[in-house]
């Protein structure tokens, strides 16, 4: 079975995810929150800000599933394409790069003030 | 005008209307009208009217009028405190709004709005000097590192007064700033907390007023 379509998924997913949570991270230091979402929304945002680190373990568990599908053992008719699993190998290695750093920044940001 | 071209420039009103004027209606383009003292390098008129004030419970608020947290505050105060407080209760609010995160008077009636009362004074002070002046009269201070006050919630008993150049210490202040996150000599904003010491004191202060 070609798992791109679920390695894309779940990495795309992660990237989604620690983008809120940067949201969540910066709404707080951050003026564009007013300008985007006006006065309720940003309250709204403040108010939510409270699930970052959950959403950041959200990120992290679907960092792990797409660990899971690009490292598991590929069943015989899929071992062949070894191009592609090595490609979704750097895929999700980018993006783990990618989330944690954003992770790290949306952690970063609170102590900004 | 054909019917299309028509509906176009409704369309385009409306939006340029919703654009310019905030939901709630209160920002100045939109008509509202909210008084706003700026402070002078003395603090006045802020420094008279806390003065005048006396015998009555004081909150202070120290805020960014962009910043989401402190509009979240002012939005819990106004909902869990100022709403809840008795009818004639003994207590004067002053906001003082402070460019840190880039926040301007323009932005001061949407937050303001958030109180929904009467009770409070509106003060812009440009520089952020305020903000300075009350760091150092709250010691705010984490280990070595100096805390600029802002995001700062504190009540003032009827008795106290604004004496000399600094702003007077709050009885009791808690504040939203990460900066100061585990350290029990500024504990983070608890609504219920602040509305209970609030409620606490005016109460105090009734029934000491009463038996006098």
């Amino acid at each position: 079975m070609n798992a791109k379509p679920q390695v894309l998924g779940v990495t795309g997913g992660a990237l989604g995810l620690s983008t809120l949570a940067l949201a969540f991270g910066a709404c707080c230091v951050a003026p564009w929150a007013v300008t985007l979402l006006g006065v309720s929304g940003a309250v709204l945002l403040a108010r939510l800000a409270f699930v970052q680190p959950y959403v950041v373990i959200g990120t992290l568990f679907l960092l792990g599933i797409g660990f899971w599908f690009v490292y598991r053992r590929p069943r015989a008719e899929a071992a062949c394409d070894v191009i592609q699993q090595r490609r979704l190998r750097w895929l999700v290695w980018a993006a783990t790069v990618i989330v944690i750093a954003i992770d790290a920044a949306s952690f970063a940001l609170h102590f900004l003030n | 005008m054909s019917h299309l071209s028509k509906k176009l420039f409704v369309v385009v009103l409306g939006t340029l209307m919703l654009a310019g004027c905030d939901p709630s209606g209160a920002t100045h383009s939109c008509g509202a009208s909210l008084h706003v003292a700026v402070l002078d390098s003395a603090d006045e008129p802020l420094h008279n009217d806390f003065n005048r004030d006396k015998g009555f419970v004081r909150l202070m608020f120290l805020v960014d009028p962009r910043c989401p947290s402190c509009l979240r505050g002012l939005a819990d105060m106004g909902d869990d405190v100022l709403a809840k407080l008795p009818k004639g209760a003994r207590v004067k609010v002053y906001v003082v709004y402070e460019p840190v995160i880039g926040g301007s008077n323009k932005d001061i009636p949407a937050a303001a709005e958030l109180l929904r009362t009467t009770l409070a004074r509106h003060y812009w002070n440009p520089t952020g000097d305020f903000g300075r002046q009350m760091s150092h009269a709250l010691g705010y201070w984490n280990g070595s590192r100096w805390i600029y006050a802002w995001d700062t919630w504190m009540i003032y008993s009827p008795d106290a007064g604004w004496n000399g150049r600094a702003p007077p210490r709050p009885a009791f202040l808690m504040h939203q700033l990460d900066g100061f996150q585990g350290n029990p000599k500024f504990p983070f904003l608890g609504i219920k907390v602040f509305a209970a010491k609030v409620d606490a004191m005016v109460t105090k202060f009734d029934e000491k007023h009463a038996s006098q």
